[in-house]
């Protein structure tokens, strides 16, 4: 399915930045799943620019402001045809997937967790029931609520507080995962219907990484587009800066997705 | 040596408070910087001796560059079984975020310090290998300049290889890998531990001395600003800080010390850092385990220089050997530094090596144990002007630029208190020259 996609993010300071440095994951790739047809992106202000990748393969906007600036935007548009099939190839996945990462380390009651739900766990036959099967534990358990995390609370401190935001729905289910020996990745990326931008999980079992959303119980289906993969969110956040000034500020984003055409 | 007189003693460590001499630690919160005492007795190392350790530390450094150099690229020492993968991909030292670079000349680790001890009947063991931002060079350096100062018969009569050469072999190092402009030498600033180093060793290279705010990265490049707003190349960063503030871009998003992109330009070939990030995961306490048979792995060679014994409660027969020996071993938690996370089983009551023990079998990952190696004392002279043993331990500098070399000289830190084994200077201890013989 064809789906356009328009997303743009404005973060306003309160006294204006200077010796602005940024890095930013705002570039989908084609992969297998997502085939990108049409990119346009911009960045404003900024005195240079560069394309550059990270060590997962993520394509990324590099560069810098130096003049004062009190408004600074970022912004991607396009076209994207993304397939039904839920998930990418991949014949072998970095170890690094399979290991704890520092926002996923297994805790007291979160690996307790995990001790009480294995046993109930399908196993054999589709290995795919099992990983939905964690991911429905997690949409079970917790409660989606705004403001009581951050980008540093950990899968472990989510849990004990039992609500969180897509990013930590999916740090708890690659702690799950992980626990449970299977690689998993965690995505950022647009959803359709998520006024945001979004975090889901993909698990690789029999050669391909699956698209799971705890956030929503669901697999990451043709409403999905993909920027960025890693260990977890700091491996994928979508902005980051460094710049002198005041460090209070305020972030908008707008994003529409369409489907546009029914037919590849 | 016992025409030495006390007052020499006091005069060089008045010289070296005035020359600034120090290193700082963080206590409660608080930055303190404090003189390392210096003791005028050197340890001396004969040429036969030093020709051994320098075959045995170059072997060494070479077979780790090799397991860096692996671990980041194919992995092949975890597909032959040789190293467990849990002892590399969990480890706090393994940066993914480096895979797959390939730093200029393939080398990794640039600078080694290499911690030795001699036991009583005279053998030497690699107590650890310190590969991330091994400090220390510079005390052997200038002390052995100001004790020509005071006495320079001492050095025209006794045949001491010169240890000035240090500088020359860091710029051959720095030279070696250098991708095109300038050396530079990163410090965080002079609220760092061994801020008198950075400058001793930019003041002596010719290297410029900068912190972050001074390096600028454009399109992959790094630059060193001056005042005038002009920008020259940089070509090879010898950075004095740790991995996860190099680059609030790629590492710890909060780090004020580190220079935006810098990762980026180095992951392009276009700067060389030194040493590599990423070392950490060589120079783990549970790695060193490793670090014999990596040494057969990749050079095909019989280690020339041991490891102190040492057990990983990770294999079962190892665990078990460490719950039943306990009060006889060292144990280590392996992610600490700089001599602390060091338990000494015979300084434990019953009840705490019971606690201990319940650590280890949660935790075996966490820990290793080793035989106490009982080293050698060397004499210090005390405050009265006699002599007093002290334990202490010999950090080696090896340097790999084109080719990999042992500084002839290195860091004799001792324990100042009679009953302790721990030397390292952020625990008090003090320092000797160590004098390598030409003859």
């Amino acid at each position: 399915m064809v789906t356009r996609f328009q997303y743009q993010t404005a973060l306003t300071f309160v006294s204006p930045a200077s010796e602005h440095r940024f890095l930013l994951k705002i570039l989908p790739p084609s992969d297998g799943r997502q085939r990108v047809i049409d990119l346009a992106w911009s960045v404003e202000p900024q005195s240079s620019l560069w394309l550059t990748h990270d060590a997962f393969g993520n394509a990324c906007v590099a560069g810098f402001a130096d003049m004062p600036h009190s408004r600074f935007t970022f912004g991607i548009s396009g076209k994207a045809d993304i397939s039904s099939e839920p998930y990418v190839l991949c014949q072998s996945p970095p170890p690094v997937f399979a290991c704890p990462s520092a926002l996923t380390r297994p805790f007291g009651a979160l690996a307790d967790f995990y001790a009480a739900l294995a046993p109930g766990a399908p196993d054999g036959g589709e290995p795919l029931r099992r990983i939905e099967h964690f991911s429905h534990a997690v949409h079970s358990r917790m409660e989606y609520k705004r403001g009581v995390t951050d980008i540093a609370t950990t899968a472990g401190e989510v849990f004990a507080m039992g609500a969180g935001v897509c990013q930590d729905y999916a740090h708890i289910l690659l702690t799950l995962l992980r626990l449970d020996k299977t690689p998993c990745r965690y995505v950022a990326g647009l959803a359709s219907g998520y006024g945001e931008t979004h975090a889901w999980v993909e698990a690789w079992t029999g050669g391909r990484f699956y698209g799971v959303d705890p956030t929503r119980d669901k697999l990451a289906d043709e409403g999905y587009i993909a920027l960025s993969r890693g260990r977890d969110f700091n491996d994928c956040s979508v902005e980051r800066g460094v710049y002198k000034g005041s460090c209070k500020g305020t972030q908008t984003i707008d994003l529409t997705m369409t489907a546009s055409e029914a037919t590849r | 040596m016992d025409s030495i007189p006390p007052i020499t003693a006091h005069e060089i460590n008045r010289l070296m408070a005035r020359y600034g001499v120090k290193f700082g630690i963080y206590k409660n919160g608080e930055f303190i910087e404090q003189l390392f005492p210096f003791d005028p007795i050197p340890r001396v190392i004969t040429a036969e001796e030093f020709g051994y350790l320098a075959k045995g530390l170059v072997q060494r450094v070479t077979a780790l560059n090799c397991f860096l150099g692996d671990i980041y690229s194919e992995a092949k020492i975890i597909k032959d079984g040789v190293v467990p993968e849990e002892f590399v991909y969990i480890s706090t030292g393994y940066l993914p975020e480096c895979a797959g670079i390939a730093p200029p000349k393939g080398i990794y680790s640039h600078i080694s310090g290499i911690d030795l001890v001699q036991s009583k009947d005279g053998k030497w063991y690699i107590l650890e290998d310190n590969l991330r931002v091994p400090s220390g060079a510079s005390y052997p350096l200038i002390a052995r300049e100001l004790c020509r100062i005071a006495n320079p018969d001492a050095f025209s009569q006794n045949y001491v290889t010169d240890n000035r050469d240090y500088s020359d072999l860091l710029n051959d190092t720095m030279n070696h890998v250098n991708r095109g402009g300038l050396n530079v030498i990163l410090t965080p600033g002079r609220y760092n531990a061994a801020y008198f180093e950075h400058s001793y060793l930019a003041e002596r290279t010719g290297a410029p001395l900068v912190t972050a705010s001074q390096l600028m990265v454009d399109n992959k490049v790094v630059y060193m600003k001056d005042y005038l707003g002009g920008a020259a190349r940089v070509g090879a960063v010898y950075r004095r800080i740790s991995d996860e503030y190099l680059d609030p871009m790629t590492f710890c998003r909060d780090s004020l010390i580190g220079v935006p992109h810098i990762a980026d330009a180095y992951r392009s070939g276009n700067v060389a850092i030194i040493n590599a990030p990423g070392n950490g995961v060589a120079d783990d306490k549970g790695v060193y385990y490793f670090v014999p048979k990596m040494i057969e792995y990749y050079l095909g060679q019989t280690p020339l220089l041991e490891n102190a014994p040492t057990y990983l409660p990770y294999y079962e027969s190892d665990m078990k050997y460490t719950l039943e020996n306990i009060g006889k071993l060292v144990i280590k938690d392996v992610s600490e530094a700089g001599g602390y996370g060091v338990v000494f089983g015979s300084n434990l009551p019953p009840e705490k090596l019971v606690e201990l023990k319940e650590l280890i079998k949660r935790e075996p990952r966490r820990f290793i144990s080793q035989e106490v190696v009982d080293f050698i004392d060397l004499d210090i002279l005390d405050e009265g002007g006699g002599l007093v043993p002290r334990k202490a331990d010999l950090r080696a500098f090896v340097l790999t630029g084109e080719e990999t070399r042992v500084w002839a000289s290195g860091l004799t830190r001792f324990s100042r208190h009679a009953d302790s084994f721990i030397v390292n200077s952020s625990q008090g201890g003090g320092f000797k020259d160590t004098w390598v013989l030409s003859l």
